[in-house]
Parts: structure tokens; sequence; C-alpha cells
């Protein structure tokens, strides 16, 4: 697993942005027609803060979850 | 197919917004275009498209659809409109002067040791210890901001916290609670925002 650590601030609001804009918003059900596989920013909390999802893997249970 | 953008009060969005096309919808505006293709699944569209949409929020009340919201045709978006027209127009209504702040909270103390490592007790009592610093942490977070904050969802990553707050108080908010996490050496905290309400846009019946 290869994982890169950036400096605090706006490299995570750039996280912020992109989760929420993928993951809240207004809910229409059954008609995002996205994938979300090039999408290659994953949230593992400030201390791992930026990844490739593709180097990551799966988000092991009870861990932190990844969009 | 129409990709669908964001929802404003009907009459508040401009022919400039955005160059989007505009379906009235009693109290409420959908904003969006016309494509031949799906919404680009990279992040630079995903930041590009959130930049926009951050700017439109800025100067107008606005549900921001989920990123990659689309509809089939004109028919499909004026019953999708009709459907939901009422209960936008509630939820806009107390959104409005509103943004959205994220709170990363994190504890940095490690826990302490109580059984040789590797054993599974030990691993336990880490996990729990753990857990409950966090929610302790959360609880002091929801605490710090309970004078600003209207309402306020974990995440599920379980880590942030996304804070509805007044637009006109998000910045004294924001210092006051990085302030707040300078003065915990056994936490680190980060505020995100404002942002548009990416997290309160559920419908209110």
């Amino acid at each position: 697993m290869t994982v890169e650590r950036v400096p605090v601030g706006e490299d995570v609001a750039l996280v912020d942005l992109v989760d929420r804009l993928i993951g809240g918003g207004v809910v229409v059900t059954g008609d995002v027609l996205l994938s979300l596989a090039g999408v290659d920013l994953v949230y593992l909390g400030l201390r791992l803060v930026l990844a490739p999802a593709h180097d990551v893997g799966p988000v092991p249970a009870g861990g932190r979850a990844g969009r | 197919m129409i990709r669908l953008h964001a929802v404003v009060p009907r009459g508040s969005a401009s022919e400039d917004d955005w160059g989007l096309r505009r379906h009235d919808a009693g109290a409420v505006t959908v904003l969006y275009e016309e494509t031949a293709e799906p919404p680009a699944g990279t992040r630079a569209a995903v930041v590009e498209h959130g930049r926009r949409v951050v700017a439109l929020a800025d100067r107008v009340p606005l549900l921001p659809m989920r990123y990659g919201t689309t509809v089939e045709d004109a028919d499909e978006l004026n019953a999708v409109a009709e459907d939901h027209a009422d209960a936008w127009g509630r939820r806009l209504t107390q959104l409005t002067g509103r943004c959205e702040l994220v709170v990363h909270v994190e504890v940095t103390l490690p826990p302490e040791p109580v059984a040789p490592a590797g054993s599974g007790r030990a691993y336990l009592h880490r996990r729990m210890t753990q857990v409950r610093r966090q929610d302790d942490a959360l609880d002091d977070v929801r605490t710090v901001m309970s004078r600003w904050s209207e309402e306020l969802r974990l995440l599920p990553d379980g880590n942030r916290l996304a804070v509805l707050v007044s637009r006109a108080d998000a910045d004294v908010t924001r210092a006051i609670v990085e302030a707040w996490g300078r003065s915990r050496t056994d936490l680190e905290v980060v505020v995100t925002g404002p942002w548009p309400p990416f997290s309160f846009c559920e419908e209110l019946s």
C-alpha cells in the first residue's frame, strides 16, 4: 500500500470538496450515472491524507472510509 | 441526457449563472445542462465542478445535486422536479443564509498498553480506548460549536463533523474552533469550508 502524506490545509479542503460532492448533495434515487473509479482521492484521516485509490485497496472493516 | 447541478429559489438564478439552463417547478428552479456524455469521473472534473458550485453558492442559496446526477430527458426532469419541488423549497428556505463547515478531529495520543503487544486482549483494549477517545473528542467539538451550529452530521468515516452554521458567522466560528484545536495537545483539528450545505440536503417531510 502506497500512501502519500501531504500538508494539512488546502489539500484537506480539496478532499472534503470532492468527498462532499460525491457523497453529499441532493439525491434522486437511482440516477447517479458515474463511475467513481477515476476519482483518485481517498480520505484516510489527517495523518494519511491522500492516496491514489488503486494503491490503497479495500478499506478494512471498521476502518476509515474512502470513496 | 440531462445533467442536474443545483436547486435554487425560483427567480434567483440569472442567465450568467454558470451558463446553465433553468427549469422552474413550484418555488424552485433546477439548474441543468444537456450533455451527450455522462459526467467525468476524474478528480479534476469533480474539483472543477465543485469550484463552480462553491462560487454560485456565494451568491445564491442552493441545494447542490450529488455529482453525477442525470435524468434521461425533459420529461423525466419535469417529473423529478414536480415530485420534489415542495420538499426542496422547504429545505432551501431553512438553508438560506447558512453554510457548511467540516471539522476533522483526530486523537493524537497513543493509548497506553495494558497487556503484551500482539495479544488479542491488548488489541481490543487499544481499539476500545481509541474509539472512546475519538467519541469524547467529537463530543468536545459539538460542545465548542454548540453556540453556532444549527445542525450537525457525523460523516461516515467517523472523524469528521459537518456543521451547519450561519454564513455570517462562518469565519468567526472557524477561527474559534481552530484556536480551540490548537489548545488541545491531544487532538489534531482541521476545519474546512465554508461549503455549500452538501451534507444537509435531505428533504423534509
